[in-house]
């Protein structure tokens, strides 16, 4: 299984790498609206998920794969991670991918995003007292 | 040393990443994410020092989708190796010195965003491809918000880091 997975993420990674969508002036090009390789990538990658998932509803209970709905958590993530991208250049994805294509300053990324994991897991009942408020339930728009 | 052409068109990058959803589905029933491999990474480094019984939502990590999203982030790392092209070595991204920030500067820009994008991706529940590609596939409410202000943020944010460093120089 988890080999399956890593060959999975060897295509993904050769994805990331042959469309260029992994260098740190593609990412922040697009938040300056100066090159839309992101938006089209991301649009079509999701266009391609829907379509499968529309064609899957009957195999697939589509409403377990909703994620969990928590308006402060998802807004100060969002706030969070906005800041993340424009210091380092990449999402928590095209990080790894970065590191595999050989950019230095990804080690750092790495570092730190370990860092924060860890902490994270160490002091949760903190963060959930700081920021989670409701109990969270799935809310889909449509499914 | 930096070469500019693309090899592949970003819509069928995007449409490969998106079919990708179907093995993901069919051996795990799951969709692609990426940030729990983080948290699965330093819960497997932990592991070995500390009993990790006093910390549960370290030790989740260690089976069920912490492993699976870690495999597939290592894949990612070995493809984008796998890939690159030869004979060109990275420091950092040309752009940056565009932008006019210094080689430390931006080691220690990637420190600092690698605590925040982690911390923001956990909290938020997924990452860029958890919320953004997967999410919104599913048209889950939270996705949207998560995708709005991560963008917002980051447009604002990175049109005020443009001025500050671009002017300086």
């Amino acid at each position: 299984m988890l080999i399956a997975t890593f060959f999975i993420g060897i295509l993904w990674g050769g994805i990331f790498q042959k469309t260029g969508i992994l260098r740190p002036k593609t990412i922040l090009k697009q938040l300056s609206f100066e090159d839309f390789t992101m938006l089209k990538m991301m649009s079509a990658a999701i266009v391609t998920s829907f379509a499968i998932l529309f064609l899957g509803h009957y195999f697939f209970d589509v409403h377990t794969l909703v994620k969990p709905f928590d308006l402060f958590p998802n807004i100060f993530g969002g706030i969070f991670m906005g800041i993340g991208i424009i210091l380092t250049g990449a999402c928590p994805g095209t990080a790894w991918a970065q590191l595999g294509a050989g950019y230095k300053n990804a080690r750092f990324i790495i570092l730190g995003g370990l860092l924060s994991a860890t902490f994270y897991g160490m002091f949760l009942p903190e963060v959930e007292a700081l920021f989670i408020s409701n109990p969270q339930e799935k809310i889909s728009l449509v499914f | 040393m930096h070469q500019e052409e693309k090899n592949l068109s970003p819509y069928i990058g995007g449409i490969l990443i998106g079919l990708l959803q179907i093995p993901s589905l069919l051996l795990f029933g799951k969709l692609l994410g990426l940030s729990s491999s983080y948290g699965s990474l330093s819960a497997y480094f932990l592991n070995i020092f500390y009993d990790l019984s006093f910390y549960p939502h370290i030790q989740k990590l260690l089976t069920g989708v912490g492993p699976w999203q870690l495999s597939l982030a290592t894949g990612i790392v070995v493809g984008a190796y796998l890939s690159r092209k030869p004979k060109i070595s990275l420091d950092i991204d040309p752009y940056w010195h565009y932008l006019g920030l210094q080689k430390k500067t931006v080691y220690t820009f990637s420190f600092i965003g690698g605590i925040f994008l982690v911390f923001g991706a956990r909290l938020a529940g997924g990452c860029t491809s958890g919320h953004g590609l997967s999410g919104i596939a599913t048209l889950s409410l939270s996705s949207f918000i998560v995708m709005s202000t991560m963008f917002l943020t980051a447009i604002a944010g990175f049109f005020g880091l443009k001025k500050i460093f671009r002017e300086k120089n």
